[in-house]
């Protein structure tokens, strides 16, 4: 049996069949839940913001018009979500790698990333330093970089979802990877 | 063939599959430019490990449902006709005025269970029932006079600690679950942890008579 597509799910929610969203939660879930930990940088809140988008999504979903993707409607509403998020809060903590390991009480080593770039090493340690350095980008920059290298939109749907033009999505993801290249290689990462 | 060295820009792009005869032809004769091609190559490889990222618990969901099913009813008490809605304020209100003495009885937990007072390790007071709550990915599979046992994941289990305020000497973490890894030369290493596996933990309490 074929999957239902975004569209045809949400016409079924909007008819009344609102378990259907179940549908969406599942496939969009995951997307979110990633973005959240590499824009706010802690998992704990992560799974909580993330099902505040998802309840927030819905109480819009009748004001989908379908001009653009869902996914592409749906991020919008992620990115403003964590904006929000991060203001209510106030800044959030700098945080360095050597910074992260302290609170569990094991001693711990962090993956060595050297080499090991064709091989598919990816750890708890590896994704947990991604979220601290990312957190030392400014939030346009880190925005840009994780939905491109961790939700892997095009250039085209980060300017939908951003609202910002195609050379400005550029710049922002440029500079946030030359940024986070530099601290990389200035600890012997890359 | 191009001769001056590429930006960063035009790299970082090129990375992105903006790919042109041109580029591709200088990267492989240009060492330069090779190495910082290389470079963002592992920049991005490091920030896509968020990937691996994933939400475990079908309980997220469940809540969500959950919490959507909860707005469709209070939506459609919305709509109920004028006196209907008058009489609905009424029950609401007196609803809140419970819920408000409840907070301030002795029991106000759904499993009749009393009230968990967690003060002589910090300054929360909980209800069983509010205890419940917090723990969408988690059980109480115990309930003792004095000790709670609980499962949840790892994630969870920090998240509560956090919010009731529980510091480490009045905790007990029975299955600690760091992970052993492999690094690329095939060496086990100390790994972190993983903060969707289950752990089961205990936590003193007080119950309030």
């Amino acid at each position: 049996m074929t999957e239902k597509s975004d569209l045809e799910i949400i016409e079924s929610v909007v008819k009344g069949k609102v378990n259907d969203y179940a549908l969406l939660v599942k496939r969009y879930r995951d997307k979110i839940f990633r973005y959240v930990c590499g824009y706010c940088g802690s998992e704990e809140d992560a799974m909580e913001i993330s099902q505040d988008i998802l309840v927030a999504a819905y109480a819009s979903l009748s004001k989908f018009r379908g001009e653009a993707k869902f996914s592409t409607w749906l991020f919008s509403i992620m990115i403003n979500h964590c904006r929000n998020h991060i203001r209510k809060k106030g800044r959030i903590k700098k945080i360095s790698i050597s910074d992260l390991y302290d609170d569990s009480g094991a001693d711990y080593e962090i993956p060595d990333l050297r080499g090991s770039v064709e091989e598919d090493l990816v750890t708890s340690e590896t994704y947990k330093a991604a979220m601290a350095e990312l957190l030392n980008l400014p939030d346009d920059y880190r925005e840009a970089v994780i939905l491109c290298d961790v939700e892997e939109m095009s250039y085209d749907d980060i300017s939908e979802a951003l609202s910002i033009s195609m050379s400005n999505v550029k710049i922002r993801i440029h500079r946030g990877r030359e940024m986070l290249r530099k601290r990389l290689s200035d600890r012997g990462y890359v | 063939m191009r001769n001056e060295h590429m930006t960063f820009g035009e790299i970082s792009a090129y990375s992105d599959g903006h790919k042109t005869d041109d580029f591709s032809s200088h990267l492989k004769k240009c060492a330069k430019c090779s190495a910082v091609f290389s470079e963002i190559k592992k920049t991005k490889k490091f920030t896509s490990s968020l990937k691996t990222l994933q939400i475990e618990s079908d309980l997220f969901d469940a809540e969500i449902m959950r919490r959507i099913n909860k707005r469709r009813l209070f939506k459609k008490r919305h709509i109920l006709p004028l006196s209907a809605a008058a009489a609905f304020l009424v029950i609401l209100f007196s609803g809140l005025v419970n819920e408000d003495n409840e907070k301030v009885g002795t029991d106000i937990s759904v499993n009749n269970s009393p009230i968990l007072d967690y003060s002589h390790v910090t300054d929360e007071v909980v209800s069983s029932g509010e205890l419940k709550s917090m723990l969408t990915a988690g059980k109480i599979i115990s309930d003792s006079d004095d000790t709670l046992i609980i499962e949840s994941t790892y994630s969870e289990y920090k998240a509560l600690m956090k919010r009731l305020s529980i510091p480490e000497e009045n905790r007990y973490l029975k299955s600690f679950n760091a992970m052993h890894l492999s690094n690329d030369k095939g060496d086990t290493v100390k790994g972190g942890t993983d903060p969707y596996k289950r752990v089961v933990y205990s936590i003193k309490v007080v119950r309030e008579k």
